[in-house]
C-alpha cells in the first residue's frame, strides 16, 4: 500500500467514524481534508425535516435500492454502488446530509466518489424534494464582496460568447498571484465573461483554506474545510436561500388568480437583435437534458413550448423583445425545473438577469 | 407531394392554427379588457364556436344553427362576433370564392340571434361584427368587401368591422399586433386604440387566467398540434408514483380513456359556459392523435375496454427532444405513404377499365370507334 493510499484509509476511517455532531464532523472534516483526500459536497434545497428524510429514505423505491440512513440531525447516508471506481470501501457509498430546517437548506458531503455516487441517486430518488439550487455570476459577485478582506481568487472557469455571438467557449484560468475578488469580477464583467466555477483562497485568522465552487453549488475543499464553511460556502449559501424564492409557486396550479406567473431572463444589450440566435436558443434548449422542446415558430419572434420530461413541468418561451426571454408556467412547474431551466439558459446561451416579466 | 414538401406544409399549418388561436384569444382579451380597471371585465365572456340560432327574418339560413368562430359578451347587452379567415388564397377566382362566402356568412351573422350566454329577462344583446384577417390580406379583403357593400352584394345592419393580425417590428422586437383596417365598432375608445394598433404581448396573454392556456378553437387542429398537446397533458398528468417510476426505470405504462384525456385537455381551450358552446378538444381529434401514437409504437390499445389506451413514456426515444419535430416528421411520412397508396391504387384502377375496354373492342368491333371516343373522354 502506498502512502497515499494509507493516507487515504485513514482519511475514509476518521471521516466515517461516528460523529455526534455537525462541528464534531467539521472539525474532523478539517482533519482529514488535504489535496490527496479533498471533500466534495453540495449545497441544495430540501423540503424535508432531518426526520422526514430518514423516513422518505428507508421506505418505498428508496429501500429496495438500499439507501440506509442513520443519525438523527447529522444524517449518514450509505447505499451499494456496483461498479463506482474510488470508492476506498467497494460496494458502499457513504455521505454526510447536513440538514438545516431553518432555511430549508442541505448539505450532502463525502470524499469524491462517495459524494459522486450518493448525490446522483440521492437526487434521482428523491427529486421533488432534493431541489439544485444556482447563482449566476452577479450572485457569485454580492456573496463574496463581504469577504474581500479574507478571500482571494486563485482561478475560474467561465463561458464567454465568440464566432460572432453564435458559440460559447469555456475558458479555464488559473492565476500566478491571487487575485482580489473585486479585481476579477470587474474584468470579468468587462469581458462579457459568466462563471461556471470559482476557486478560492480564504485566510480567516489562524486557519487557510481553499476549494472550490461551482455554479450549481457543488463544492470541492482541498485544504482547511471549516474556515470554507463557515465563510464562502456560508455566504454563497445565503443567497442562494434568498434568491431561489423566485421560482417558486409560478405555475397556474398553484398561482393565485389561477394565472400563471412568467419569468423572464433580461439582458443588458439586444441580444436578439441577430434573428440567428432564435436558432442558437433553439439549439441551446435543444440541450436540456430529458426534456422535449416543441417550436412553434422560430423566426423572426420565437414561440416554443417546452416539457421536462423528469416532473411534468410545462413552460412556454417567447422571445418577442429583443433584450428578453420569456418564461411562461404552464398548468405545472416546479420550482426545481424552472431553476434548471433558467441555469441552463443562463449558462449555456447567455447570463442574464432573471426578473418578474412585466404584466 | 414529396415527405419533405409535405412536412413543410404541416408546419405551416401549426403555425397558422396557432395564430389563429392566437389571434382569437388576443381579440377576445382585446374587447374584454376593461381600461379603467385594467382588468378583463366582470361579467363578460369568450366563447368559440357557440351555437346560435338565426331568427326567421335571416336573409339566407332563417332559424337555423350558425356557429362563429369568436363570440364576445362585454355586458348583458352587447356583444361581438368575430370571425377569423386567416390565410385568403392568392388565387384571384379562389380568393373571389372566399371573400362572397364570407360576405354571405357575415349577413347571416347580422340578425337578432338566439343563444348568448345572458340570463333570461336581461333584455336583447346588441352586437357588433367583426371579420379577422391576416395584415397581407386586409388591403384586397377591405377592397372588395367594400365593393360587394356598394354593389349591394353585403348589406350588413350593424356595425362592422374589419381587423387584422400582423407581425410588426418595432425598435425593441416584433410582437404580432392587432389593428382596425376598415369600419368600426360601437365603442369609440376600443375603436380607437385598434385604430392606432394594438401590440399583443403573448406573454401577458399566455399569463391571462382566462386565455393563458388556450391552444385550441373548435376546428380540428393539424394531427401533429394535436399530438404534442396529448403527450404534454400526458406527461404533466403522471401521478408522483409514475413520476417517479420513470425517473428510475426511465419509462412507465399510462392506461388511460379518451374521456380522460380529454378531460385533461379541456384547459387548451375556451371555456365553456353551457351546452351551446362546443366540447373542445372533440374525441375523433384525440382517437385520431392516439392512433397515430399507436403507428409509431408510443401506445397501445388496452384491452380493459374501448376507448383505453396504454400509453408508453419512454425516456431516449428518438425524437423525444422534438416532439412537435417528430409528430410532423411521422405524420408527413403517413400522408406521404397515403397519397403514394392512392396514387397507386387510381393506377389500378385506371389500368383495370384500359383492360375491360380493350376487352369490349374486341367483343364489339364496330362499336370500337365509339368505345375509343369514351376512352379519350373519361378520367
Amino acid at each position: 500500500m502506498s502512502e497515499r493510499d494509507r493516507h487515504a484509509e485513514l482519511a475514509y476511517r476518521a471521516l466515517y467514524a461516528r460523529h455526534s455532531s455537525e462541528a464534531e464532523l467539521l472539525a474532523t472534516a478539517d482533519a482529514v481534508c488535504s489535496a490527496w483526500t479533498p471533500l466534495h459536497g453540495s449545497l441544495f434545497g430540501l423540503s424535508l425535516s432531518s426526520r422526514e428524510v430518514v423516513g422518505y429514505l428507508s421506505s418505498g423505491r428508496r429501500k429496495t435500492r438500499g439507501f440506509s440512513v442513520r443519525g438523527d440531525d447529522l444524517l449518514r447516508v450509505e447505499l451499494p454502488v456496483e461498479g463506482a471506481r474510488g470508492l476506498p470501501r467497494g460496494g458502499r457509498a457513504r455521505a454526510y446530509l447536513l440538514v438545516n430546517p431553518s432555511d430549508h437548506m442541505a448539505c450532502l458531503l463525502g470524499f469524491p466518489a462517495d459524494h459522486a455516487s450518493v448525490w446522483v441517486e440521492l437526487r434521482r430518488y428523491m427529486l421533488s424534494s432534493a431541489i439544485s439550487v444556482y447563482l449566476r455570476t452577479e450572485e457569485f459577485r454580492q456573496s463574496l464582496l463581504p469577504l474581500s478582506r479574507i478571500v482571494r481568487v486563485t482561478g475560474f472557469t467561465a463561458n464567454v460568447l465568440w464566432d460572432g455571438s453564435q458559440r460559447v467557449k469555456t475558458r479555464r484560468e488559473w492565476f500566478p498571484v491571487q487575485k482580489d475578488v473585486q479585481e476579477f469580477f470587474g474584468e470579468l464583467e468587462e469581458e462579457r465573461q459568466w462563471l461556471r466555477s470559482i476557486e478560492l483562497v480564504v485566510k480567516d485568522a489562524d486557519q487557510e483554506s481553499s476549494g472550490r465552487i461551482k455554479r450549481d453549488l457543488t463544492f470541492s475543499c482541498q485544504k482547511g474545510l471549516s474556515g470554507f464553511w463557515r465563510t464562502a460556502l456560508q455566504a454563497v449559501r445565503t443567497t442562494a436561500g434568498e434568491t431561489r424564492g423566485i421560482y417558486e409557486k409560478r405555475d397556474v396550479q398553484s398561482a393565485r388568480g389561477r394565472a400563471a406567473r412568467p419569468l423572464e431572463i433580461r439582458y443588458e444589450s439586444a441580444v436578439f437583435n441577430d434573428k440567428r440566435q432564435n436558432r442558437r436558443l433553439i439549439r441551446v434548449l435543444r440541450t436540456l437534458s430529458d426534456s422535449g422542446l416543441s417550436v412553434f415558430h422560430p423566426n423572426p419572434f420565437l414561440h416554443a413550448g417546452l416539457l421536462d420530461y423528469s416532473d411534468g413541468s410545462t413552460y412556454t418561451i417567447w422571445v418577442t423583445d429583443n433584450c428578453a426571454i420569456k418564461i411562461i408556467p404552464g398548468v405545472r412547474a416546479s420550482a426545481r425545473s424552472l431553476g434548471r431551466l433558467c441555469n441552463h439558459i443562463n449558462e449555456c446561451f447567455e447570463e442574464g438577469s432573471i426578473e418578474e416579466a412585466p404584466l | 407531394m414529396t415527405e419533405s414538401s409535405l412536412t413543410q406544409r404541416l408546419e405551416i399549418e401549426v403555425d397558422n392554427y396557432q395564430q389563429t388561436v392566437l389571434a382569437l384569444r388576443a381579440l377576445a382579451n382585446e374587447i374584454l379588457f376593461d381600461e379603467n380597471t385594467r382588468d378583463i371585465r366582470q361579467g363578460g365572456s369568450a366563447h368559440c364556436g357557440r351555437r346560435f340560432r338565426t331568427s326567421p327574418r335571416n336573409r339566407h339560413t332563417p332559424g337555423t344553427n350558425v356557429h362563429p368562430d369568436l363570440a364576445v359578451v362585454r355586458s348583458a347587452s352587447s356583444g361581438i362576433l368575430a370571425e377569423a379567415k386567416l390565410g385568403f388564397d392568392s388565387d384571384p377566382t379562389l380568393f373571389e370564392r372566399r371573400i362572397v362566402q364570407t360576405a354571405k356568412q357575415l349577413e347571416k351573422y347580422d340578425d337578432d340571434l338566439t343563444g348568448w350566454p345572458v340570463r333570461d329577462g336581461q333584455g336583447a344583446l346588441r352586437h357588433d361584427l367583426a371579420l379577422l384577417v391576416n395584415f397581407e390580406d386586409a388591403r384586397r379583403a377591405v377592397r372588395r368587401l367594400c365593393t360587394l357593400m356598394q354593389e349591394g352584394g353585403l348589406a350588413l345592419e350593424r356595425q362592422f368591422a374589419v381587423l387584422s393580425i400582423s407581425r410588426l417590428a418595432r425598435s425593441s422586437g416584433e410582437w404580432p399586433t392587432l389593428a382596425l383596417e376598415h369600419g368600426s365598432l360601437t365603442d369609440s375608445g376600443k375603436t380607437e386604440k385598434l385604430d392606432n394598433r394594438i401590440p399583443i404581448r403573448p406573454e401577458i396573454l399566455d399569463a391571462s387566467p382566462v386565455f393563458g392556456q388556450i391552444r385550441l378553437c373548435d376546428h380540428e387542429p393539424p394531427l401533429p398540434l394535436m399530438m404534442q398537446l396529448v403527450h404534454q397533458a400526458l406527461v404533466s398528468n403522471l401521478t408522483a408514483d409514475e413520476s417517479e417510476q420513470y425517473n428510475l426505470e426511465g419509462e412507465v405504462l399510462k392506461e388511460l380513456s379518451v374521456g380522460q384525456l380529454q378531460h385533461w385537455l379541456g384547459p387548451y381551450a375556451f371555456k365553456r359556459s353551457d351546452s351551446r358552446d362546443p366540447v373542445v378538444p372533440r374525441r375523433e381529434w384525440i382517437r385520431a392523435a392516439l392512433s397515430r401514437f399507436i403507428d409509431m409504437g408510443w401506445a397501445s390499445k388496452a384491452g380493459s375496454g374501448p376507448d383505453r389506451f396504454t400509453y408508453h413514456h419512454k425516456r431516449g426515444r428518438k425524437g423525444c427532444n422534438d416532439p412537435l419535430g417528430r409528430f410532423v416528421e411521422v405524420c408527413a411520412r403517413y400522408a406521404e405513404q397515403a397519397e403514394r397508396k392512392k396514387r397507386r391504387q387510381e393506377g389500378r384502377a385506371r389500368e383495370r377499365r384500359q383492360r375491360e375496354r380493350e376487352k369490349l373492342k374486341k367483343r364489339h368491333p364496330l362499336f370500337a370507334e365509339q368505345i375509343a371516343l369514351e376512352d379519350g373522354l373519361s378520367p
